[in-house]
């Protein structure tokens, strides 16, 4: 049985903005080093863009919550690396190696600065958000975990960021606890005020929803959670790239994200751990590249961010991860994040004028993720017409099913922007869903 | 744009099958009860049969899902009436081969099916359509 989306209450929820003085893309960005000095430069440098489905429809694709497209800069990256330098990291003596791990660790010094960690060491290269929370979860928080001790965790969570917890939960007769939202989709901040007590181990927390895009006070709530001597994992997937990250301004204990929904390859992610922390925290995996030396009997690892590398990384992308780096560097992320918004609040009002649109997850501060249903048309539905209308759009529960169940729907469509969308893009949209409009009636 | 493909996919017998479909309901006291489940897309039907001996005497089914997957289970709801359990899943079997190899499955194919070779233009679809077949197919 389908269920209306609760009643949104007026004052808490995002009043739709004006869609205002549409931004200029031709307005000069302020780089004086770069070749990309407008939006339109910066679109112009993603080949993908401009493919077109079998039907010769430009593909518009609305889908950047999944994955972003890639620059050529980054695609230069992984050309470039296999092309010219395709060498093992670390312990190399010849050229390709040192090369390589030149290029690695600068990498790792980009990211660094990126999001102004304190120290290289603080930067683990993973394959993912995923791996990034699973390995605080098998280690971290595999010693700190007793039984009784509560795990907390918003309804609002990806499942990467629920499962290695409940699991954890379960294994160690722990108590996984989770903060409910309100009816715009914000996290209900009275609930969570009660639930973390001293209790709470360990907070596990998405900055940005990818279901409903709403963005969470995390600064705030670290700081809550710091004068309970509770430990705070931010799961960054959706805003690093989008939106600045500050790791010491934040003061969470660890943060993770991935490189391909900033720009950046697949395969390649990011855990942030302050020093301490991963200084005392065991190896999650075993094998080549982690150790200082090795005995039949005993092993010494090595030091943080290696000791958490084991096995030959993802070097390629790794490297194109700082060329992504670089690229929204070269963009200006102020840009970035002022595009974004600025999409938002078309989308949003642009959707808000289809009569029988219901917009799921209205936050006062939102990414540029508009989730939405429209009338009882099922959401894979909307999707296929989108797609013949050459719009991509993901449909269903995004890897969020107890957060679409206590909202009552089955799943949603979303549209999710990156920087260079476009109005027209929007337009599209629109249009495409008129058409399913048209179809259903 | 080409809304042809579309129009095809989402003819009016889909429509229709997807507005008013055949004995929706739930049935807690029938013979047997059959879950139709896709853990990718969500989409999770209930199928009920009442059964005599070894046929099947009566058909509902209940659940949510797109109007390919409804108008799927509505038409094979119709067409398990009256089928043994073997002819059922026989059945099942024909309009699933019939679906993914079209005209040279072989297979008689009746009208009611027609509407559904549309989905073989939409790989992503397919699933919606087999949802419920597959399920009398492999768990009755």
């Amino acid at each position: 049985m389908l269920h209306r989306y609760p009643p949104q209450h007026g004052s808490q929820c995002t009043n739709l903005i004006s869609i205002g003085k549409r931004l200029n893309f031709t307005q000069q960005l302020k780089n004086d080093n770069s070749e990309i000095q407008s939006i339109v430069d910066a679109r112009s440098q993603f080949p993908n863009l401009n493919r077109q489905d079998h039907r010769d429809n430009r593909i518009i694709y609305l889908d950047n919550a999944a994955t972003t497209h890639k620059p050529q800069l980054v695609i230069d990256s992984l050309v470039n690396h296999f092309s010219n330098q395709n060498a093992n990291i670390h312990r190399g003596i010849h050229t390709l190696a040192i090369e390589a791990t030149s290029h690695y660790e600068e990498s790792r010094r980009k990211v660094q600065q990126f999001i102004n960690a304190r120290e290289e060491s603080e930067v683990i290269f993973t394959s993912g958000t995923t791996a990034g929370v699973n390995l605080v979860a098998q280690t971290f928080a595999q010693q700190q975990i007793r039984p009784g001790d509560e795990i907390l965790i918003s309804i609002l969570e990806h499942h990467s960021n629920l499962l290695p917890w409940q699991q954890l939960a379960a294994q160690k007769g722990a108590k996984l606890k989770v903060i409910p939202i309100t009816a715009c989709g914000e996290l209900d901040m009275p609930s969570l005020e009660r639930m973390l007590t001293s209790r709470v181990k360990i907070l596990a927390l998405t900055h940005i929803s990818n279901s409903l895009g709403t963005i969470n006070p995390i600064r705030d709530i670290i700081k809550m959670a710091r004068s309970q001597g509770t430990y705070v994992l931010i799961d960054a997937a959706q805003s690093v790239g989008s939106y600045p990250i500050d790791v010491q301004d934040l003061d969470c204990d660890f943060l993770v994200f991935s490189g391909h929904k900033m720009y950046g390859p697949t395969g390649i992610g990011v855990l942030y751990g302050k020093a301490e922390l991963l200084q005392a925290m065991p190896p999650w995996q075993f094998g080549g590249e982690m150790i200082r030396s090795v005995q039949i009997e005993k092993t010494v690892f090595a030091a943080p961010p290696h000791k958490f590398e084991a096995g030959t990384p993802p070097i390629a992308q790794a490297i194109a991860l700082g060329a992504a780096i670089d690229f929204i560097g070269q963009v200006g992320l102020e840009h970035i994040q002022a595009q974004n918004q600025a999409l938002l609040a078309y989308g949003t009002e642009l959707l808000a004028e289809i009569p029988g649109l219901q917009l799921v997850g209205k936050a006062r501060h939102k990414s540029a993720i508009i989730s939405f249903m429209l009338e009882d048309i099922h959401p894979h539905d909307l999707a296929t017409i989108l797609n013949q209308a050459g719009v991509a759009v993901r449909a269903g529960h995004h890897c969020t099913q107890p957060l679409m169940e206590s909202l009552g729907l089955p799943g949603t469509v979303r549209a999710s922007m990156a920087f260079y969308n476009t109005y027209e893009d929007i337009d599209q949209l629109k249009q495409g869903l008129l058409l399913a409009k048209k179809i259903f009636t | 744009m080409d809304q042809e493909e579309l129009n095809k996919l989402y003819d009016d017998s889909i429509l229709q099958e997807n507005r008013q479909p055949y004995h929706y309901g739930k049935m807690p006291d029938a013979d047997l009860t059959l879950e139709a489940y896709n853990p990718i897309c969500g989409d999770q039907f209930k199928l009920f049969l009442y059964t005599d001996e070894d046929s099947i005497k009566t058909a509902y089914f209940h659940g949510y899902g797109c109007a390919v997957s409804k108008a799927s289970t509505s038409v094979l709801t119709r067409e398990l009436e009256g089928c043994t359990i073997e002819e059922a899943k026989a059945k099942c079997r024909d309009f699933l081969n019939w679906l993914s190899e079209g005209e040279g499955a072989k297979v008689n194919a009746p009208n009611s099916w027609e509407s559904f070779a549309a989905v073989r233009d939409f790989p992503g679809r397919l699933s919606c359509a087999q949802l419920a077949w597959e399920t009398i197919a492999k768990e009755l």
